[in-house]
């Protein structure tokens, strides 16, 4: 599976929303997108791509694309 | 008045919202004084909350007007509000201006952005001793209702100020809901001491949340066992977060993991870990462990709060008085409330309680004198530190696919729900997700032949988990 269905699926499982959502989710546009949510979907990354983010990019993982932004900082290849 | 607000300096700030509104103790003198003109006493409010300081201003000063608020979430399922406004006829409403329009009442009063509303009922009768009215279930929210007394929230707020040492210096943050047992308790024990509290509506994994307590420089924190999962998730201690002194935890138990975790951290980083325990039936808090027993005692709820008393019974309901022998957990102590509503009728009764509440908790206590809870009687979870009635659960879905058989259980972990029907399982789900607020992994919906009942007709729940 590439990286970026990884992720995909994170959102999918993480954030139990349908597929064709994921590219477009922000915290504001997914209801569930709490801070369980936020949890839930973080706690899946972390064991997906094996890394451990740091308190600021827990927090800024807002939305799909910001997520990307935070893996590639953590030298993961979408 | 309530708390003394009179006699706090009127210039010190008693609350400070994320959204910029400000509160200080001589606005809440002045807004008691203008609301007692308006509105007479006994009138039946439903409090629309969120942590706001015009909504913590309203409820403050129509609790001292003698008035009785029900605390609500200004976020309250639409169909529930509903349900309670009819089973309730509230005469006013205290809620967001915002929310006026879509409810056409006329505007009696204004405050920081809430709104006191005239509905056009009567009261009902409302029994004199009663104070306030809170409800049981955090997110299933059964209309059932707790009927607290005046003494309980008064007692409650100084003998937890009491435990914790407040003083006016402190600077409380509030992200638990104020029409929450505890979230209010934080409050009340902060405007007691004549402290300022920090009310925040954004979430704890929001760069906002940690830039606000930076920025008012909070000295301490509270959170259910589900806070305190996420900062372990955010890494909590790489933070640096110098004014906060202490943290206490409550609202359900904290995984003996996570407990010694952050009970290290505190002595480490020379803070105070408080554990403690409380139910909305006894207006919050009713025990605490002290910062210093906190990592020889992981799991511990402590002893009792000033003025209260935990009594451990048999079946038999004779006391237990060795140690580490099981019980059921009783607790007696100013903050009892007098019992629950179901219908406006209730709400003209007096005591039930009497001063003793049986918490349902069954717990020991060790040969130190501190208690531990090892199990429960009574039939909710706690999702994440969020209690979920499992009868209420089993009504709602019940109800929403017309009569059909339905029995919950489950831990805190996860709920399980057995139905019979097995094209209805991800509706079912996908309902008790939508009704509590939650993540529908914390549901797990079985199929089985049927819902096995004793000769009664009482379902048996034992036989489910086999």
């Amino acid at each position: 599976m590439s990286n970026i269905e990884k992720l995909k699926d994170a959102f999918v499982e993480g954030l139990e929303i349908p597929m064709e959502e994921v590219e477009t989710a922000t915290m504001d546009s997914v209801d569930k997108w709490d801070s369980i949510g936020q949890m839930s979907l973080v706690a899946i990354i972390e064991d997906a791509f094996e890394i451990e983010l740091e308190p600021d990019e827990v927090m800024q993982f807002t939305s799909f694309e910001a997520g990307k932004e935070i893996l590639k900082n953590h030298n993961i290849d979408l | 008045m309530l708390f003394d607000i009179d006699k706090k300096p009127a210039s010190a700030m008693a609350a400070i919202d994320d959204a910029g509104g400000q509160l200080t103790y001589g606005e809440l003198v002045h807004l008691r004084s203008e609301l007692a003109t308006i509105l007479p006493e006994r009138e039946l409010v439903f409090c629309l909350c969120e942590n706001r300081v015009g909504a913590l201003g309203g409820f403050l000063s129509l609790y001292d007007c003698k008035d009785v608020c029900l605390l609500l979430s200004a976020h309250i399922d639409k169909a529930l509000l509903k349900v309670l406004d009819e089973t309730y006829g509230p005469s006013y409403y205290w809620m967001p201006e915002v929310m006026v329009e879509e409810r056409g009442y006329e505007i009696v009063y204004d405050f920081k952005g809430f709104v006191l509303c005239k509905t056009g009922k009567k009261a009902p009768e409302l029994h004199s001793d009663l104070s306030m009215l809170m409800t049981t279930s955090g997110t299933t929210g059964s209309p059932k209702l707790v009927r607290h007394k005046y003494g309980n929230i008064e007692s409650n707020a100084k003998n937890v100020a009491k435990v914790f040492g407040w003083t006016q210096e402190e600077r409380g943050i509030v992200d638990l809901p104020m029409q929450y047992t505890m979230g209010l308790n934080v409050i009340n024990s902060h405007i007691y001491a004549g402290a300022t509290v920090l009310l925040i509506e954004v979430n704890l994994m929001s760069p906002k949340y940690w830039a606000f307590i930076k920025e008012q420089k909070g000295s301490n924190f509270t959170g259910v066992p589900f806070s305190y999962e996420i900062l372990n998730r955010l890494r909590f201690w790489k933070m640096d977060l110098p004014y906060l002194t202490t943290m206490a935890e409550g609202g359900g138990k904290l995984s003996d993991t996570l407990f010694k975790t952050f009970a290290d951290f505190a002595v480490e980083k020379d803070k105070r870990f408080f554990a403690t325990f409380g139910t909305t039936e006894t207006s919050a808090r009713l025990a605490y462990l002290p910062p210093e027993q906190a990592t020889t005692h992981i799991g511990s709820i402590g002893h009792a709060i000033p003025e209260g008393q935990l009594i451990l019974v048999d079946q038999n309901g004779l006391e237990i008085t060795e140690a580490d022998v099981e019980g059921e957990l009783l607790y007696e102590g100013p903050n009892v409330t007098m019992g629950y509503g179901t219908c406006v009728e209730d709400l003209a009764k007096g005591d039930e309680f009497c001063g003793v509440y049986e918490t349902g908790d069954l717990a020991k206590k060790d040969a130190d004198g501190f208690f531990y809870i090892v199990g429960r009687k009574k039939r909710f979870l706690k999702l994440f530190g969020l209690r979920v009635s499992l009868d209420q659960s089993e009504k709602i879905i019940s109800e929403n696919f017309g009569g059909i058989e339905c029995a919950c259980t489950g831990d805190d972990d996860q709920m399980l729900i057995y139905i019979t029907q097995e094209d209805l399982k991800d509706e079912v789900k996908k309902l008790i997700s939508e009704k509590t607020g939650l993540m529908a992994k914390f549901f797990d919906v079985r199929v089985i032949e049927s819902i096995p009942r004793f000769e009664s007709g009482k379902i048996n729940y034992k036989a489910l988990g086999q």
